[in-house]
């Protein structure tokens, strides 16, 4: 049966040790198949805590966390693991690169975890290595600079090659934490649509997770983390 | 095993080449030390084992049997007595003993030891696996002042024959006096042993008489000059030797002529069984060598000690690194194939180049210990004891890079995606 949500949050709470307080309790957080879904909250929210349990590195202590329809609660370590490398994309902050790896070496990365991903490269192009090279030259990574290290670029490029590994082999679900808030206001917008038109193309559901609101207009849906979590809520009431 | 990790690891380790690389530096160095010492022990006791086959007894004037080896064999020491030349020919005149060659050493050329020794000398000396001496070109000494030399003698002089050459009284690097009056011609030159033998100058023992006849306890009489045409019609029997070599008809007689000699009236001789004794000589240094083994194992630790202090003081600024290739689909287990095989690498890589600097080593330096120390150090490949020594450095490369490999693991489980740095 194919999943009807790309990503399923159900009565979820989460705590990093038994003795402290819960840091994430949502009672319910979807992703449609397709869908780019705006999340911002504000430092502390718990947005790192919620990309863990999404890739399946730390499990909830209660609820389900559902990934294309698989509950991580009840899948073991190693399938996790593969259902990360397999179907989600993680696009970072910054410094998300493998520096001594050069620019099409980083680009290629997922396949070398996912035969899945470099098998789906197919799809689009004759070799894993030619959809790198496609994927980078549609974000405007000039083609001298492909054989260069990651550390040799700007910032700003560096993103968008972080773009294009999260991208490769089309992954359904694409998780971005705040991955423009090293980029300047003018470029903010250009990447974001760049990525959301690579998503659109590969029909991968979004979930943007950031604390600048002026983007969520680029978006299907907004959510505000720090409403959902009523962990977070109930800290704040206090 | 995911096949790119080895890639990855070895991509990883040439960022960091510069401390890696010392740290290849410090496991070659063991390498070095370790397999060094072993292969200069093994290549002694070969050189040593090689350089006299066949000779049952070696007999001199009573010493210890282990310096009476290293001279009358090794030439290295000297003489503190000398055996007279009525007991030599009484030796020979043992109906057990087959066959004797009177050896008299004491005088040098160009560094190189003169031994005066007699015609039966190229009849029955063997070294390696009882391999006669072969005359490489030229032939035996027949005439006076005739001499053949050792291939090492040749090459290192450039003698051809026909030369003529003097020798010095004394040998080593107690060279007293030349015997400048009465040259020696070249008329043979042996082919190489890879013994002793090729860094001898060879000469009858008339010859040795015939040098020294003007001479008087050590130093030429002064004023008394005996031109070499004139030497001959003197006797030149010799009145003592330095040691002899003696060969039995039936090996099985051979502790019973040692006893005979050893206890014989006329004069106090000793007969050393040349493998005894050389089982003497490794017993006496055998506490030098396991000190030393011991040393090099203690530098192997504190080398594997410094590559765990260096990968694991490396990992908290590749934490974030670690995090990404999780992010792309990298598995705990991989972190830690990650790491180990970077230990792994640097360790194979220590090793690899250790064995090069040793083959460096014997190949630049070969000549020199040859000469000085009389060890021939052979280039091969690891073999035996080597093998397994690489085999325990490797394994103890491993197991030290177990160590980051494990907490790299475990900060990939606590990391998650993003590390809080």
């Amino acid at each position: 049966m194919s999943p009807s949500q790309a990503i399923l949050i159900e009565n979820v709470r989460f705590r990093w040790k038994p003795d402290l307080p819960w840091c994430l309790e949502i009672p319910r957080l979807s992703l449609g198949l397709g869908e780019s879904l705006f999340l911002h909250g504000p430092s502390g929210s718990g947005k790192s805590t919620l990309l863990n349990l999404i890739g399946g590195v730390v499990i909830a202590d209660q609820g389900g966390v559902h990934v294309l329809g698989c509950d991580f609660r009840h899948t073991r370590a190693t399938a996790r693991d593969r259902i990360r490398a397999d179907h989600i994309g993680f696009l970072f902050q910054q410094f998300n690169l493998v520096p001594y790896l050069t620019v099409v070496e980083n680009v290629l990365l997922p396949c070398r975890f996912s035969k899945r991903r470099a098998e789906r490269c197919l799809l689009q192009s004759a070799s894993p290595l030619a959809e790198a090279r496609r994927l980078l030259a549609r974000l405007d990574i000039a083609p001298n600079l492909l054989q260069r290290r990651v550390t040799e670029l700007s910032i700003g490029q560096q993103q968008r090659v972080a773009a294009a590994r999260s991208i490769i082999g089309a992954p359904e679900i694409i998780v971005a934490d705040e991955p423009t808030s090293a980029l300047d206001a003018g470029r903010q917008m250009a990447f974001l649509e760049l990525l959301l038109e690579q998503c659109a193309q590969s029909s991968s559901s979004l979930l943007f997770v950031s604390h600048d609101r002026r983007l969520e207009s680029a978006f299907s849906r907004t959510l505000a983390l720090d409403e959902i979590n009523q962990a977070h809520a109930k800290e704040r009431d206090a | 095993m995911n096949p790119f990790i080895p890639i990855l690891a070895a991509r990883s380790a040439w960022n960091r080449r510069l401390t890696l690389g010392m740290m290849v530096l410090s496991v070659a160095l063991s390498v070095v030390l370790l397999v060094g010492i072993e292969r200069l022990r093994t290549d002694a006791r070969t050189s040593f084992a090689e350089a006299v086959s066949g000779t049952d007894l070696i007999v001199g004037a009573r010493a210890n049997p282990v310096e009476l080896l290293l001279y009358a064999v090794f030439r290295i020491g000297a003489a503190t007595n000398n055996m007279g030349w009525p007991s030599y020919l009484a030796l020979a005149d043992d109906p057990a003993v087959a066959w004797t060659v009177p050896l008299s050493l004491g005088d040098s050329h160009r560094g190189f030891a003169v031994l005066g020794t007699t015609s039966a000398y190229f009849d029955h000396f063997r070294h390696g696996d009882r391999t006669p001496l072969k005359i490489a070109q030229g032939k035996r000494f027949e005439q006076l002042f005739d001499t053949v030399i050792g291939a090492d003698v040749a090459t290192a002089s450039g003698y051809r024959l026909g030369d003529r050459i003097t020798l010095s009284h004394g040998a080593g690097d107690t060279v007293l006096a030349e015997h400048g009056d009465k040259p020696f011609t070249v008329v043979g030159i042996l082919a190489r042993t890879g013994t002793p033998v090729d860094r001898t100058v060879h000469v009858s023992l008339e010859a040795i008489e015939a040098i020294h006849l003007n001479w008087q306890g050590g130093a030429p009489v002064p004023g008394l000059s005996i031109p070499a045409e004139f030497a001959r019609k003197f006797n030149l029997t010799p009145k003592s030797i330095t040691a002899a070599l003696v060969g039995l008809h039936n090996r099985s007689d051979v502790f019973a002529a040692q006893r005979r000699i050893n206890a014989a009236r006329a004069e106090p001789l000793v007969a050393v069984m040349p493998g005894v004794a050389l089982d003497n000589l490794w017993q006496m240094v055998g506490t030098a060598e396991r000190t030393m083994t011991g040393i090099s194992a203690l530098v192997a630790a504190v080398s594997f000690i410094g590559l765990v202090a260096v990968v694991l003081a490396g990992l908290g600024e590749r934490r974030r690194e670690l995090a990404v290739l999780r992010s792309v689909g990298a598995a705990p287990r991989d972190v830690f194939t990650l790491l180990a095989f970077e230990g792994l690498l640097i360790t194979l890589s220590g090793v690899v180049l250790g064995l090069a600097l040793l083959t460096a080593a014997a190949s630049l330096l070969g000549e020199f210990v040859l000469t000085r120390y009389g060890v021939v150090l052979r280039v091969r490949l690891p073999d035996g004891a080597e093998l397994s020594m690489l085999l325990a450095i490797i394994a103890t490369g491993l197991a030290a890079s177990l160590v980051p490999g494990y907490r790299a693991y475990r900060m990939a489980l606590a990391d998650g995606l993003a590390p809080r740095l």
